[in-house]
């Protein structure tokens, strides 16, 4: 009856990964076979159907398997909340568990786990992802401004200004004689060494001035030291990384420091194929927006007053593109360009964008990851181990107890058969650990059987009949079994206080384990035992 | 089969031997401990791992090149039988975003190593603040397990018991502890973890013991204690070991079989439960008896 039960819960576990990885197999090597377009659909939409039935059995009482089993990644985020007011700061990590969860579930990953934890700490964990896109989905700030930009020839003043004042500061005679108005995009490497100028890649392009991108953190520190002599009411920023000419390269950006739109919550962003006429960005993905009724009067004024000029689209402080101004935009859409053929980057963008701001940075203040294949090459060595053990152990009772062992044998095989079951009914998660656990278990499931085998063999020895010594065997030994699992549970029960993710996993198999096994030892062998005795009228028993 | 019939081995008789044995694997243990020390995991120090596997064989002096330019010189590389390397880091100060390090590590490699594909397979990264609340969790949880077990072992036996059992425990603790430190394994969580199964096995142990010398007692009331002791270990002997290879079967199965991340865990429980076997049978219920002579009890039950 019970095996019954156990039998189906474990169904839906032995279906995903026992039969599902065999279907799976089978319908690659079909749409890998298909000759004609029309076969392949076919395959296609039969591999549709069965991502989604696959889909559905997780939602289900399963046997989960931990991040260190199948890969993915554990992260415990803090907020960081020196910069907010005390009532800000309250709220902040309610509100960057929102955002985190609706970025993560725009992200598509099966079963996350989002929480908050102690401190106002968050805990997500994601099986099987890419930790560097994970990452910077999690991450990303996304606050969204516009401003207007300066033209190239400006942003060159401005640069060389900053270096002419930087040397006069240091007592160095500038270098570069200021009355001469330098020409721009000559192929100038007159600047001197260390001064802002020097970094310039000399071309440029049409737009903007760009530096090597390897150049961009000892630039930015020059250009850092120069603050205050940067013109009024202006920032330097910086693009992404871009590739022009097969060089990875920088945009410079001179910007308005007020922002000509700022916060606007997004309606809505959606990735898309470029449809421009700029060749170079061809085939390349973007991200159109749509502003909100409120963004989109405010992005009509601002674009109204400003044909002809530039407009930065800068999130997180990164100038994601700067469109010219062509006319006014009443209807509050835009486009930001990216440099990016696959659609990643598009589709994260998006997926930061329509989630919201986060209210606070927020820093990883742990992180476990697990590459994929080390998780599948643990899977495979835990589990050749634990099957070897186990060998040896049902040998080895066998071998010791003859008849009996062979109970206990049957005994160790429910045990683990219901221990599974147990686990996918509450939903635990199955660590490498936890596999250990497993494995552990068998070696001292046998303990209890052995406490009462050898009981019977002392009873038999003193001269009672088959029947007498079992039942006092069972009986005598039961008080024993009992006190010893009791301890053991103990131990469990503090390691799951300890519970970071695998020990507690492993704490959960250990624990469960053992009251399994207390009763398939006291309860099953006995009733078997009995039963066999009684069928067969045995005068004389070995074991 | 058997492996023991009727055994009669003087365990009590011998006792002194055996706490002599006992006092200079713990002196012996604790002197490693202090001396040479642990090598902790990232859980406890704080800071990064990074495990990397490259498609093509590649130097490790072209990896600690890699690392002194992205400027983390100090970083300590391992190489594993398998070819990978383990890069450990401190814990950044400055940013107190753990994430960081092994970002940048990608990115550097991918730069040092255009040619040669290569596969993060684990990345570990614990901040200093998280590490010394873990330090205390642990501590915390061994002594609830420890102090669950004295409350229960005396609540069943006697306090004499319970005693005897946490003395073996923190014996066997110790000197697991002392082999750890001798083989040099790594002091994660995980290894916690396996520490508490073996206490708890221990403990299980000696309360098979415990429990036919408190049946004992009853029974047999002309032999002395240190007899009806004697006996009682002599009975369980059996059940003793056989309990004990099984579970070493499997302990050794993990130990040799399974992936680096478990040989840690199966090294402290296999030398656990030899060590735990081994202080069920010579030092446990020897305590007891050496309790009993020095203050002997009347009521016994």
């Amino acid at each position: 009856m019970v095996l019954v039960i156990a039998g189906v819960i474990l169904w839906p576990s032995f279906q995903l990964y026992v039969l599902f990885p065999k279907q799976e197999k089978a319908l690659k090597a079909r749409l890998s076979k298909a000759a004609t377009f029309e076969d392949s659909q076919a395959v296609r939409m039969e591999i549709n159907e069965f991502n989604q039935r696959k889909g559905a059995l997780y939602e289900k009482r399963i046997v989960h398997l931990g991040l260190d089993l199948v890969g993915g990644m554990h992260v415990v985020l803090d907020v960081d909340r020196s910069q907010l007011s005390e009532e800000d700061a309250r709220r902040a990590p309610d509100l960057a568990l929102e955002v985190i969860r609706n970025r993560i579930d725009q992200f598509g990953v099966f079963e996350p786990t989002i929480q908050k934890t102690d401190r106002g700490r968050i805990l997500v964990q994601l099986p099987g992802v890419d930790r560097e896109r994970a990452l910077n989905i999690i991450k990303q700030p996304a606050h969204l401004t516009f401003h207007l930009v300066e033209e190239k020839a400006k942003v060159y003043d401005a640069l060389k200004t900053v270096d002419e004042r930087l040397q006069a500061k240091a007592g160095v005679k500038p270098t570069v004689d200021s009355t001469v108005t330098q020409p721009l995009d000559s192929t100038e490497k007159e600047a001197a060494p260390g001064t802002l100028l020097s970094f310039l890649r000399s071309e440029g392009d049409e737009l903007d001035l760009l530096i090597y991108a390897k150049d961009t953190a000892a630039f930015r520190t020059l250009l850092e030291q120069g603050r205050e002599f940067w013109p009024q009411g202006y920032e330097f920023a910086f693009g992404p990384v871009e590739t022009v000419d097969n060089d990875r390269v920088v945009r410079i950006y001179l910007l308005k420091s007020e922002p000509e739109l700022i916060g606007t919550r997004l309606r809505r962003a959606e990735p898309a194929i470029y449809q421009g006429a700029e060749l170079e960005r061809a085939n390349t993905w973007v991200v159109n927006f749509e502003l909100d009724r409120e963004g989109a009067a405010k992005f009509a004024t601002v674009t109204g007053r400003n044909v002809g000029r530039r407009l930065a689209i800068v999130l997180d402080g990164v100038v994601r593109s700067a469109p010219r101004i062509q006319e006014r935009i009443p209807n509050g859409r835009g486009q930001i360009t990216m440099y990016d053929r696959r659609g990643d980057k598009a589709k994260d963008l998006s997926i930061v964008l329509n989630s919201g701001a986060l209210p606070a940075p927020v820093v990883v203040v742990e992180e476990r990851s697990i590459g994929a294949s080390l998780g599948a090459d643990a899977i495979r060595r835990g589990l050749i181990a634990a099957a070897v053990g186990a060998l040896v152990v049902v040998l080895f009772m066998l071998l010791y107890y003859g008849i009996g062992g062979l109970l206990a044998d049957f005994a160790l095989v429910v045990n683990i058969f219901l221990l599974l079951a147990v686990l996918a009914a509450l939903r635990a998660t199955l660590t490498l650990p936890g596999l250990a656990g497993i494995a552990l278990t068998i070696g001292m499931a046998v303990d209890a059987n052995v406490l009462v085998f050898e009981r019977i063999r002392e009873e038999l020895r003193a001269g009672k009949t088959p029947m007498a010594a079992v039942d006092t065997g069972y009986d005598r030994a039961l008080v024993t079994i009992i006190d010893a699992n009791a301890t053991t549970i103990i131990t469990a029960l503090a390691l799951y206080f300890i519970g970071s993710g695998p020990v507690r996993g492993f704490a959960i198999t250990l624990g469960v384990g053992l009251v399994i096994n207390v009763l398939t030892a006291v309860f099953l062998t006995r009733f078997i035992f009995d039963w066999f005795l009684a069928q067969f009228e045995v005068k004389t028993l070995r074991i | 089969m058997k492996l023991f019939g009727d055994t009669n081995i003087q365990f009590v008789p011998k006792r002194r031997l055996f706490f002599l044995i006992s006092a200079c694997l713990v002196a012996i243990s604790i002197l490693l401990i202090v001396f040479k020390g642990f090598r902790y995991g990232v859980d406890f120090t704080g800071g990064g791992l990074v495990q990397v596997r490259f498609s093509a064989p590649v130097k490790i002096d072209a990896v600690r090149a890699a690392l002194a330019a992205m400027g983390e010189a100090g970083a300590s590389i391992q190489q594993t039988e398998t070819g990978d390397f383990l890069i450990r880091v401190k814990p950044s100060a400055k940013s107190g975003d753990e994430s960081g390090f092994s970002s940048r590590l990608r990115q550097q490699f991918a730069v040092s190593f255009p040619n040669i594909p290569f596969e993060v397979l684990r990345d570990e990264a614990v901040g200093p603040r998280i590490s010394k609340e873990l330090q205390s969790k642990v501590l915390i949880a061994v002594l609830i397990g420890l102090i669950g077990i004295l409350i229960y072992v005396s609540f069943r036996f006697d306090f004499r018991f319970g005693t005897a059992a946490v003395l073996a425990l923190i014996h066997d603790t110790l000197i697991t502890l002392g082999f750890c430190a001798l083989f040099n394994r790594e002091i994660t969580t995980t290894l916690i973890a396996a520490i508490l199964t073996v206490i708890g096995y221990s403990v299980n142990d000696s309360i098979v013991v415990s429990d036919r010398i408190r049946e004992a007692i009853k029974k047999i009331r002309k032999e002395s204690f240190p007899e009806v002791v004697n006996r009682a270990i002599n009975d369980t002997l059996s059940r003793t070991i056989v309990t004990g290879l099984t579970t070493l079967f499997v302990t050794i199965a993990l130990l040799v079989l399974a992936s680096a991340e478990i040989r840690d865990f199966a090294f402290a429980l296999t030398v656990g439960i030899v060590i735990g076997t081994y202080s069920s049978i010579f030092v446990v219920a020897n305590l007891v008896v050496e309790w009993e002579q020095k203050f002997p009890t009347r009521r016994r039950r």
